[in-house]
C-alpha cells in the first residue's frame, strides 16, 4: 500500500505553477498591464502561447539550456540548488495537501529544519560561485534570515504549545480565531521567506544583480526555479493548513484547501506589487520591531490560555 | 515681444592670469559653466572659460579665453580653485592632449586607461593577412587611478540592471557602505561635434536632436537659437510659443519617465508602470504635433517647420485636461507609499552650500534650494510672455529632487495650456528667412529636464559651422553624483543615481581632434566601438 | 561588528541554558524543542555571518578591468573573487 502522501510533491509543483501564473497575473493587473493570458483563441496560437502554465514554459526552456558553470566556484556550486530542491520536495510530504501527509508526533520540527535546509543551501551554493554580488546577496539573506525566522518559531510554537503537540496533522483547524497574534507572525515571515516586494533584497536586481543566483543558468537555474516554485506552495499551504483549515474529509476538504490556498496567494500578490523594496537595515530592524513583538504576544496568548485560563 | 538680449563678454587673457582671472570672477559670484578647446591651427589651441551671472542678474555671461602653444600646450589647472572644472580639465586632457599642471585626479574619464600606451606610444600595426589591429592591452601593469584601499571593489557595468545606458561604476565598498567611487564614460561616443562641422546648418539642427534621445528638442532649439543670434532674425510669435509648448511637453514625459524609473531602481515597479502609462497621454500629443515619438524635428532655423493648428491645440488640451487628474493621483499615491518614502528620506544629501559650490543645475540644484533655472535667469523662447515660477525645494535629498520633479511636471502642465491658448490668437508666421551667416560667435543656453544646456556655435562665414561645442547637464550632475555616491549604503546607490537621473549619452557626445594622423586614430578607437 | 550579532548570542545563550535545563523535565518537550530550534538558527546565522565576509576578496589588480573596453575583457581572471574557505577552493592560476 502506498501512502497518499507520495503524491504530495507532484501536486506542490502543479499548484505551485498555477499560484506562480496568480502572482505574475495579480501584479500585471495592479501594473495596468495584461499579464500571461488565460485564454486564447486559437487563430492567436502561433503568435502568443503565453498562457496559464507561462511558469513551466519558463522552467522547460532553463532547462533546454546549457549551463554555464564559473571557473572559481567549487562543487558546492552544482550541490547547493540540487540539495534545496530535494529540501523542498521533502517538505511538502509534511505538509498536508487537504489533510493527507506523512506525519509523525514532531513534524513540526522536520518541516522547520528542512525549511531552513532550502534557504542554507541556496546560500551555500550562490556563495561558492565567488561572485562579489552573491557574497553580498548571502549576507543580505543571513540577516534577514535571523531578523526573519524567530517570529516563524514563536508564531507555529505557540500553536504547539496551545495544541500540546508538534505534529502538524493535530494542529490544523481555523486557528486564525484562536491565535491570531501567531497568524500574522507566520504570514509575514512566509512574505519574508517568499522575497515577496519589500523584502527581496537579497535579490534586488538593481542594486546586487540578482543576489545569490547571480552567476546560476540553463539547468541549475531550472532547479532553483522549481525549488522556489515548491517553496510557494509548501508555504502558503502550510499557513493554510495552521490557520485557515477547517476540518473535513473527501472533496470538500480539497474545496476548503484550495479556497484558503487560493485566497492567501492573491493576498501576497497584492503585496507582492504594492510596495517598493526596503533597505536591509531598514528591512531588519521593521522585523526586530513589529514581527517580533506580534510573535512574542502570540506566546504569551497562548501559554495564557493553556496554563492560566 | 523681442528676444531679450544675451549678454556675452569675451575676454582674451594671457595664459598664466588665468588662475586669478577665474578666482575673482568666482568671487563675483560667477557660476563656471565649462570649459571647452579647440584647435584652432596657427593661433594655437584655444581654451574658453565659460562663466554666467545670471542667477544673480539677468543673461550675463563671460567667456574667458586663451590661447596656448600648439608644440607644447600646458595650461595650470583651476580645479584646485573650483571644483566645477574637473571633468572638463579632464576632457581637455583626454581629447586635446593639454597638460593641465595641478590638476588632483588626472585620469582618464573617456578614454580607456592605456590609451596612451596603445596608440601613442607604438604606432598599431595591421596584421599582413587580417589587416586586423591588435588592440591587445600592454603587458606592464597599470599605475593605480582608483581605490587603493583594502576594500571589496564592486563593478556597476558595462551593463547593469540599474543603467539604462552603458557605463561603468566602480565602488569600493566596507559591509555594504561604499567608500569610494569613480565612473568611467566613453561607452557611447559618437564623435557628434566633430560631424557637426562637416554638416552645414540645416543638417546639424536634426544632428543635434541625436545627441538625446529624450531632450531632443532642446538640443535642437539650442543649436536653432544660436544660429538665429547669429544671423540676427527675429523669431515669429506663434513660433516661440511652439518652441516652448513643445520644450514643456518634452519635460512633461522626461520628469514622468524619471519618477518612474526611481520606483523601478528601488524595486517598485508598479510605478514605473504607471508612470509609463500616464506618460503615454503626452507621447500621444506629442505624436499629434510632430508626426513622432522620439525625435520630433520641428524646430527650424528661424521659427519651426509645420504649424500647430487648432485640432492639434483642442487634441493637448482635452489630454491635458485628462493628466491634470491623473498626474497628482498618481504623485500622491507615490508619496503615500512609507516604504518608498522611507527609501528616498535623507539619502544622498545635497547641502545648498555644496550645491552651489559644485555648480550644481536643474532639479539636482532646485532639490538643494537653489533658484537655478535658465527659463527664468536668462529667458528663451516665449517663456517670459507665460505665467509660471522656479521649483524649489529645502529638502537637499533624493525625495526633495523627486518632489522637484514632481511639481514641475504639474508646473508645465500649466505653461502648455497657456502655450496652447496663445498659439490660437497667434499671427501665423511660422519661420523668419535665415539668409546669409556673418563671422562671429554666440553661445545659447536652454533648461533641459536634466538642467541647463550650453551651446557655442562659432560662423567663419561658410555654410559649415567652424566649431560647436555643447555642454549637457549631466556633464556636471554626474560628478556630483559620484560626491553624493560616497559614504551612502550600496542599496542607496540606484536611488541616488536615479534621482540625479544622469544621461550618459548626453555626455559621451565629445570628441575634439583635429591633428591628422591623430583624427583617423580617434575615429578608430571611438567611434568603432559603437 | 554587526549589531544583531549582540542579540544572536544573547538569544544562543538563553536558548542553550534553557534546552540544558529543559531536557532531563518529561513534560515539557515543545518548549525543549523551541529552544533547540532558536539555538540552531542561531548557530547558522553566526556560522555564515563568519564565513561569507571571509569570501569578500581583498584588493588585488583592479584597474585593469576599468579600461573601457579595450582589452578584450573587461573582468581580468586577476580580480576575480574566489572563495577561501571554507568550501574549498579553487585559485586561479
Amino acid at each position: 500500500m502506498i501512502d497518499a502522501a507520495w503524491l504530495n510533491p507532484v501536486i506542490a509543483f502543479s499548484i505551485g505553477i498555477l499560484l506562480s501564473f496568480k502572482l505574475r497575473k495579480i501584479s500585471a493587473r495592479v501594473q495596468s498591464r495584461r499579464g500571461p493570458l488565460i485564454w486564447l483563441p486559437d487563430r492567436w496560437h502561433d503568435i502568443n502561447r503565453s498562457k496559464v502554465l507561462q511558469p513551466l514554459y519558463d522552467i522547460i526552456k532553463l532547462f533546454s539550456k546549457q549551463t554555464i558553470i564559473p571557473s572559481t566556484a567549487t562543487p558546492f556550486f552544482i550541490a547547493g540548488p540540487i540539495l534545496a530542491l530535494m529540501c523542498a520536495v521533502l517538505a511538502t510530504l509534511f505538509v498536508p495537501v487537504a489533510g493527507i501527509s506523512f506525519d509523525y508526533s514532531f513534524s513540526l520540527v522536520v518541516l522547520f529544519y528542512l525549511l531552513m535546509g532550502e534557504i542554507l543551501f541556496i546560500i551555500m551554493g550562490g556563495i561558492s560561485s565567488a561572485s562579489l554580488f552573491s557574497a553580498i546577496g548571502g549576507v543580505r539573506e543571513i540577516d534577514l534570515m535571523l531578523a526573519n525566522e524567530i517570529p516563524f518559531i514563536l508564531g507555529t510554537f505557540a500553536l504547539a504549545i496551545t495544541f500540546d503537540t508538534l505534529s502538524i496533522q493535530q494542529m490544523m483547524g481555523f486557528n486564525i480565531l484562536i491565535n491570531p497574534f501567531a497568524a500574522l507572525a507566520v504570514l509575514l515571515s512566509i512574505i519574508v521567506k517568499l522575497h515577496i516586494k519589500p523584502f527581496d533584497i537579497p535579490e534586488a536586481d538593481t542594486e546586487i544583480v540578482n543576489g545569490l543566483t547571480t552567476e546560476y543558468g540553463g539547468k541549475l537555474l531550472g532547479v532553483l526555479e522549481t525549488a522556489r516554485i515548491i517553496m510557494v506552495f509548501v508555504l502558503i499551504a502550510l499557513f493554510v493548513d495552521l490557520f485557515l483549515w477547517i476540518p473535513s474529509s473527501g472533496a470538500l476538504a480539497w474545496v476548503i484547501f484550495l479556497a484558503g490556498v487560493i485566497a492567501t496567494g492573491v493576498l501576497i500578490g497584492f503585496m507582492n506589487s504594492l510596495f517598493a523594496r526596503f533597505r536591509i537595515d531598514q528591512a531588519t530592524r521593521w522585523l526586530f520591531k513589529i514581527p517580533l513583538l506580534v510573535s512574542v504576544l502570540a506566546i504569551g496568548w497562548a501559554v495564557l490560555w493553556r496554563y492560566v485560563l | 515681444m523681442s528676444k531679450p538680449h544675451l549678454n556675452l563678454i569675451i575676454r582674451e587673457i594671457k595664459a598664466d592670469t588665468l588662475g586669478e582671472e577665474v578666482s575673482d570672477l568666482l568671487e563675483k559670484g560667477a557660476r563656471m559653466i565649462y570649459t571647452s578647446g579647440v584647435d584652432m591651427g596657427v593661433r594655437g589651441i584655444q581654451v574658453n572659460y565659460y562663466f554666467c551671472f545670471d542667477h544673480h542678474e539677468p543673461s550675463q555671461h563671460t567667456i574667458l579665453r586663451t590661447y596656448l602653444d600648439r608644440k607644447n600646450p600646458v595650461i595650470h589647472s583651476v580645479t584646485p580653485v573650483t571644483s566645477q572644472a574637473d571633468w572638463s580639465e579632464r576632457e581637455l586632457i583626454e581629447f586635446l592632449g593639454i597638460t593641465v599642471e595641478g590638476h588632483p585626479n588626472p585620469t582618464h574619464l573617456w578614454l580607456p586607461l592605456d590609451w596612451k600606451e596603445i596608440y601613442t606610444g607604438e604606432k598599431p600595426v595591421a596584421h599582413p593577412d587580417t589587416e586586423r589591429i591588435n588592440t591587445a592591452p600592454p603587458v606592464k601593469p597599470l599605475k593605480d587611478n582608483i581605490v587603493t584601499l583594502p576594500l571589496t571593489t564592486i563593478p556597476y557595468g558595462p551593463y547593469h540592471p540599474a543603467f539604462i545606458e552603458s557605463n561603468y561604476l566602480k565602488m569600493s565598498v566596507e559591509d555594504e557602505v561604499v567608500r569610494k567611487a569613480d565612473l568611467k564614460l566613453g561607452f557611447n561616443h559618437r564623435g557628434i561635434i566633430k560631424l557637426m562641422e562637416r554638416r552645414d546648418y540645416y543638417k546639424d539642427l536634426f544632428l543635434a536632436e541625436r545627441v538625446c534621445g529624450i531632450c531632443n528638442t532642446h538640443h535642437s532649439l539650442s543649436f536653432a537659437m544660436s544660429v538665429e543670434d547669429l544671423a540676427a532674425v527675429e523669431v515669429p510669435q506663434k513660433a516661440q510659443m511652439a518652441r516652448t509648448l513643445l520644450c514643456e511637453m518634452e519635460r512633461i514625459q522626461s520628469h514622468l519617465l524619471s519618477i518612474g524609473l526611481i520606483g523601478d531602481l528601488t524595486g517598485f515597479r508598479t510605478m514605473l508602470m504607471h508612470a509609463i502609462r500616464i506618460r503615454e497621454e503626452m507621447q500621444d500629443c506629442l505624436e499629434v504635433v510632430s508626426g513622432q515619438r522620439v525625435t520630433h524635428g520641428l524646430i527650424a532655423l528661424g521659427g519651426i517647420r509645420r504649424d500647430i493648428t487648432e485640432n492639434q491645440t483642442d487634441f493637448i488640451l482635452s489630454k491635458l485636461k485628462i493628466m491634470k487628474k491623473s498626474v497628482p493621483q498618481f504623485f500622491d499615491q507615490c508619496q503615500s507609499n512609507d516604504v518608498l518614502m522611507g527609501r528616498l528620506k535623507d539619502v544622498g544629501i545635497l547641502k545648498r552650500e555644496n550645491a552651489l559650490k559644485s555648480g550644481a543645475i536643474g532639479p539636482v540644484a532646485r532639490g538643494s534650494g537653489l533658484r537655478i533655472d535658465v527659463r527664468k535667469n536668462s529667458p528663451f523662447a516665449a517663456y517670459e510672455d507665460v505665467d509660471w515660477d522656479i521649483v524649489t525645494e529645502n529638502g537637499c535629498d533624493c525625495l526633495a529632487r523627486i518632489k522637484v520633479k514632481m511639481r514641475e511636471t504639474l508646473m508645465s502642465m500649466h505653461i502648455c495650456e497657456q502655450c496652447c491658448d496663445k498659439i490660437k490668437i497667434a499671427p501665423s508666421s511660422l519661420a523668419a528667412k535665415v539668409n546669409e551667416l556673418p563671422c562671429g560667435e554666440t553661445i545659447s543656453r536652454s533648461e533641459a529636464p536634466r538642467g541647463e544646456l550650453l551651446y557655442h556655435v562659432v560662423s567663419n562665414g561658410t555654410n559649415t559651422p567652424a566649431f560647436v561645442r555643447i555642454r549637457v547637464p549631466t556633464f556636471i550632475n554626474a560628478r556630483i553624483m559620484l560626491e553624493l555616491i560616497h559614504g551612502c549604503w550600496l542599496a542607496d546607490v540606484p536611488a541616488i543615481i536615479s534621482s540625479v537621473d544622469p544621461c550618459y549619452s548626453c555626455t559621451d557626445r565629445v570628441t575634439i581632434f583635429k591633428g591628422k594622423e591623430q583624427s583617423i586614430v580617434d575615429m578608430r578607437s571611438l567611434g568603432g566601438r559603437r | 561588528m554587526k549589531p544583531y550579532f549582540i542579540i544572536a548570542i544573547f538569544i544562543l545563550v538563553i536558548s542553550v541554558l534553557g534546552t540544558l535545563f529543559l531536557s532531563n523535565e518529561s513534560g515539557m518537550t515543545i518548549i525543549f524543542f523551541l529552544f533547540a530550534e532558536l539555538a540552531s538558527l542561531v548557530s547558522f546565522y553566526i556560522f555564515f555571518s563568519v564565513i561569507i565576509p571571509s569570501l569578500f576578496p581583498e584588493y588585488r589588480n583592479t584597474d585593469e578591468n576599468f579600461n573601457c573596453g579595450a582589452s578584450g575583457i573587461y573582468l581580468n581572471q586577476e580580480e576575480m573573487y574566489t572563495p577561501k574557505t571554507p568550501f574549498g577552493s579553487v585559485k586561479d592560476e
